[in-house]
C-alpha cells in the first residue's frame, strides 16, 4: 500500500513537471493549437469534398467518415499525450539515457511511462473533438450511457494499440543498435487504416489488419459496430475487443521493452 | 558555379550513406500508393469519369504525385533555422558564396539523390502494381517537366521564406509541420482541387500552392486543354517571379537584423 502511494506521488510530480516545462513556451503551445486545428480540420474537409463528389467511399458516407476520423484523431492525440517518449527511444539507447532509470529503485516500465506527459498532445484532441462531435451529430448518435461507454472503451483501446506499436518499434533499437525512427512509417500506416474505412481494401488486406497486425481495431471495427451494430458475430461489443487487443498488445510491447533493456549496454564512455 | 556543384555532389554522397532511411521511405511510399489506389477504386466503384478524370487517370496522378513528393523534399527551412539557432549563420554569411545559392544547391543535390534512390524504384513498383503511369502525350510530358521545374522553385522559395521566419523567432517549432501538412492538402498532392466545391476551389487556385503539385500533375494526365495549360503556366511563372522578389527583399532585411547567438 505504501509502495503504491509512493508510486502515485512520483507519477504526480513527474506529470506536473512535464506540464510545467511545456508551459514554459506558451507561444509554442499556441502555435501547436493553431497548426493542429488547421491541419485536422482541413484534412477532414478535403475528404468530405471528395466523398461529396463520389457519394460514398467503400459504402461509407461522409457522416460516418467524420465519426471515424474524429475517433482516430482523438486516440492519436491521447497516444501523443501519454506515449510521446517512445518516439525517441533509439536516441535514448544511443545516448545512454536509460541509465538513470536503472539506477532508481523503481519499476522500469513505470518510470519510462511516466517520464513524460506531453501537454502538446491535447492540441490534437481539440480539433479531434470538433470533427468527432460533428460526426456524432451527423450520424444522429444517441448520447446514451451504453454508447458513451463504447466510445470510451474504443478510445482507451485505440490509444493503447498506438502506444504499443510505437513502443515495440522503439524497442527494436535495442537489437538493431541504431536510432532508426519508425514514427513516420507507423504514422502513415495508422492513418491509412484508422481514417479510411477498411472496406476500401481487398479482403486479404482487411484480414491482415484485423488478425495479423491488429490495427483495424484502433477505430474501424468498434466504430462500425457503434454505427451499425450487427448482432451475432461476436458475443461482446467490438469496443470491448478493441480494449482487449489494446491491453494485450501493450502488455506484449512491455515484455519486448523489458527484454530489450536486458540487452542495453549504456553509452560507450 | 563550381562551388555550388560541389555542394550538390556532397549532398548526393551523404544521402547515399543512409540505406535504412531510403528503404523505409520507399516502403512508406509504396504503402501510400497502394492505399490511395484502393481509395480511388472504392470511390469510383465503376463510375466512368468524375470531374473529367477517370480512375486510371487518378491512379497515374497518385503514382506520379508520390514520386514528386520525394523530389520536392526541402531542407532549406530547417537548414536556416538550425544555422540561426547554433549561430553558424555568421560563418555561412562570411563565405564568398551566396548562402541561399548553397542551400539551393544542397536541396538540388538531395533531389538528384532522391531521383535515383526513391523516384526510380517507386516508378518500378508503381508499374508492377498498376502498369506504367503513361502521360497523356509526349508534348504533355515535356510541358509537365517544365511545369514541375517551376513548381520546384516555387516550393523552394516558400520553404526558404518560412526559414527566414527563424531569423525573427529563432525557432520554427510547429510551423514546419503545419506548413508541410497544409501544403500537402492545398497543393492537390493527395486530392486534386477539381473535386472540391467551386468556391473553395477558386480560392485555392488563386494561391501559389496548386502550382507545385496539381498543375504539373494535371498536365501529365491531360486534365487541361492546351490553351488552359498556357494560361496556367503563365500564372505559375508569375507566382515564381513574385515570390522570388518577395524573398529577395525579405532576405536582405533579415540579414541586416541578424542576431548571432553564442557567437
Amino acid at each position: 500500500m505504501k509502495t503504491i502511494r509512493y508510486y502515485i506521488s512520483v507519477a504526480a510530480i513527474s506529470i506536473r513537471q512535464s506540464i510545467q516545462s511545456r508551459l514554459e513556451y506558451p507561444f509554442m503551445l499556441i502555435g501547436h493549437v493553431l497548426a493542429n486545428c488547421i491541419q485536422w480540420v482541413i484534412g477532414f474537409a478535403t475528404i468530405k469534398f471528395v466523398v461529396d463528389q463520389f457519394g460514398s467511399i467503400g459504402g461509407w458516407g461522409y457522416e460516418s467518415l467524420a465519426f471515424l476520423y474524429g475517433m482516430s484523431v482523438l486516440s492519436h492525440g491521447l497516444a501523443v499525450v501519454f506515449f510521446i517518449q517512445t518516439w525517441g527511444m533509439g536516441y535514448w539507447m544511443i545516448d545512454g539515457e536509460f541509465d538513470r532509470f536503472l539506477l532508481r529503485p523503481m519499476n522500469l516500465i513505470f518510470q519510462f511511462l511516466f517520464d513524460d506527459f506531453n501537454l502538446i498532445g491535447f492540441t490534437d484532441i481539440i480539433p479531434g473533438l470538433m470533427v468527432f462531435v460533428y460526426g456524432c451529430v451527423k450520424v444522429h448518435l444517441t448520447p446514451s450511457c451504453g454508447n458513451i461507454l463504447l466510445i470510451l472503451c474504443t478510445l482507451a483501446g485505440g490509444t493503447l494499440i498506438r502506444g504499443a506499436v510505437w513502443m515495440f518499434c522503439g524497442s527494436m533499437s535495442f537489437w538493431t543498435r541504431s536510432p532508426a525512427n519508425f514514427t513516420d512509417m507507423v504514422g502513415e500506416l495508422f492513418e491509412r487504416v484508422s481514417i479510411y474505412p477498411l472496406t476500401i481494401y481487398p479482403r486479404w488486406v482487411q484480414a491482415l489488419f484485423t488478425f495479423l497486425l491488429p490495427l483495424a481495431w484502433i477505430t474501424f471495427w468498434p466504430v462500425k459496430d457503434i454505427l451499425e451494430p450487427e448482432p451475432g458475430i461476436l458475443p461482446v461489443p467490438m469496443a470491448a475487443v478493441t480494449l482487449a487487443v489494446g491491453l494485450l498488445l501493450f502488455t506484449g510491447s512491455c515484455v519486448v521493452f523489458r527484454a530489450g533493456m536486458g540487452r542495453y549496454e549504456s553509452a560507450g564512455s | 558555379m563550381k562551388s555550388y556543384l560541389f555542394v550538390a555532389k556532397i549532398r548526393i554522397q551523404t544521402a547515399l550513406a543512409y540505406r535504412f532511411n531510403v528503404i523505409s521511405t520507399i516502403l512508406i511510399q509504396c504503402l501510400i500508393m497502394y492505399a490511395m489506389s484502393c481509395f480511388w477504386a472504392a470511390a469510383y466503384s465503376g463510375a466512368e469519369t468524375v470531374s473529367g478524370a477517370s480512375q486510371r487517370d487518378m491512379i497515374t496522378y497518385t503514382t506520379i504525385s508520390v514520386i514528386m513528393g520525394n523530389l520536392l523534399t526541402m531542407g532549406v527551412q530547417n537548414r536556416i533555422a538550425r544555422s540561426v539557432r547554433t549561430g553558424s549563420v555568421a560563418l555561412d554569411l562570411l563565405k564568398p558564396v551566396n548562402i541561399y545559392g548553397v542551400y539551393l544547391a544542397e536541396d538540388l543535390g538531395d533531389c538528384a539523390a532522391a531521383f535515383f534512390q526513391k523516384a526510380v524504384p517507386l516508378l518500378l513498383v508503381g508499374t508492377v502494381l498498376f502498369g506504367f503511369p503513361m502521360p497523356a502525350s509526349a508534348v504533355h510530358l515535356l510541358l509537365f517537366l517544365f511545369s514541375f521545374a517551376i513548381g520546384y522553385l516555387i516550393n523552394w522559395i516558400l520553404a526558404a521564406l518560412l526559414g527566414l521566419c527563424a531569423f525573427k523567432t529563432l525557432t520554427l517549432g510547429p510551423l514546419v509541420n503545419a506548413k508541410g501538412f497544409i501544403m500537402k492538402l492545398l497543393s492537390g498532392s493527395i486530392f486534386p482541387l477539381w473535386f472540391f466545391p467551386a468556391g473553395f476551389r477558386q480560392v485555392l487556385e488563386a494561391l501559389p500552392f496548386m502550382n507545385i503539385y496539381q498543375l504539373p500533375l494535371g498536365i501529365y494526365i491531360g486534365q487541361y486543354a492546351m490553351d488552359e495549360i498556357m494560361l496556367r503556366t503563365a500564372l505559375q511563372l508569375f507566382w515564381c517571379a513574385a515570390l522570388w522578389v518577395l524573398f529577395d527583399v525579405l532576405q536582405k532585411k533579415m540579414a541586416a537584423a541578424i542576431l548571432i547567438q553564442g557567437g
